[in-house]
């Protein structure tokens, strides 16, 4: 066993491989092309989303270096509330996620879930070495929000 | 972990109990001082969104303080259960990092002046200068901020459920 930990800790070192804690990810804007009424009651201007909206985003795609088996986005509304999700697997078009983060006012996310749909991910294999991508899809229960499902298209470049 | 993940998810769950209404203080922190366990996860210079909810009296926010961060990509919410935010106590935190790794880890207070000390409904903006260990749920990484944060109201309708 340690014979075999450190051949492979060897062999990492001379071919320069990935170290065990790296992960790769894209980063990007979303533009929120459709959201439901609940998504902006209309009573904190802060907290509205609606179309046209523009979410700072990660992609951390599954099976990818070590980013492990699920695929992972993560939205920023201005700077105020962060929802990620975790697709299981990675598996897409549709599904259901867990989801992390914190609500407009501090409030944090733990374990919450919800459904994601209709997505697409271009190019369909994502690589090490790819520049671009073009993610579309649909989240329901967005930023932990009951009854706020949004669609959006998110376009990413590789994140030093 | 996972404990702690219950745990936070249990309170962020009786948070969400309907409200009148709420109160929360946001604005920007600056971090002024790290240790050297913070690594390039927290470095002086630092700026983020910072929102607070605490659960001082007449503000509607329900028995527990929310304090977070939130930066371009990650974010790092804190919470004290029945308390609000003040030297001597501990928080639970829980970061969600810019390489979408999501952690959770207790901390201290080591630090906490808030001017004015206590927050009510009408209090427009407060200072607030704060040290907090086990920042990102890193152990040993302590770090100091300065904040200014103003009130926003909420109606009674904009509670999170």
């Amino acid at each position: 066993m340690t014979r075999s930990l450190l051949c492979a800790a060897l062999a990492a070192l001379v071919w320069g491989a990935t170290p065990a804690s790296a992960v790769v990810l894209w980063q990007g804007d979303a533009n929120v092309t459709a959201a439901t009424s609940a998504c902006a009651p209309g009573v904190a201007g802060r907290r509205d989303i609606a179309v046209g909206v523009i979410l700072r985003t990660l992609y951390r795609p599954a099976n990818l270096s070590n980013n492990g088996a699920d695929a992972r986005f993560s939205f920023v509304h201005d700077s105020q509330a962060l929802y990620a999700v975790f697709l299981p697997g990675g598996a897409i078009p549709n599904g259901n996620y867990a989801s992390f983060g914190v609500h407009h006012n501090g409030v944090l996310i733990a374990n919450a879930s919800g459904a994601y749909r209709a997505f697409t991910v271009s190019p369909a294999t994502v690589t090490a070495s790819t520049t671009f991508v073009e993610v579309m899809g649909r989240l329901t229960n967005f930023l932990d929000i009951a009854g706020c499902t949004i669609s959006f298209r998110a376009a990413y470049t590789p994140k030093p | 972990m996972k404990r702690v993940v219950l745990s936070l998810a249990a309170v962020a769950a009786s948070a969400a109990a309907p409200a009148a209404a709420e109160t929360v203080f946001v604005g920007g922190a600056t971090i002024r001082t790290v240790t050297t366990q913070c690594g390039s996860a927290a470095t002086v210079g630092d700026y983020g969104r910072l929102i607070y909810r605490p659960a001082s009296p007449g503000l509607d926010n329900g028995a527990d303080s929310y304090l977070a961060f939130v930066f371009n990509r990650a974010a790092y919410a804190m919470t004290v259960p029945n308390n609000t935010f003040r030297i001597n106590v501990n928080y639970a935190g829980q970061g969600v990092g810019s390489t979408l790794n999501v952690s959770t880890k207790t901390g201290g207070i080591t630090q906490w002046t808030l001017s004015p000390a206590t927050l009510a409904a009408t209090t427009p903006s407060t200072t607030l200068t704060a040290t907090l260990a086990n920042f990102w749920a890193i152990t040993g990484c302590t770090v100091t901020f300065n904040a200014y944060l103003i009130r926003v109201k909420s109606n009674a309708t904009d509670v999170v459920n």
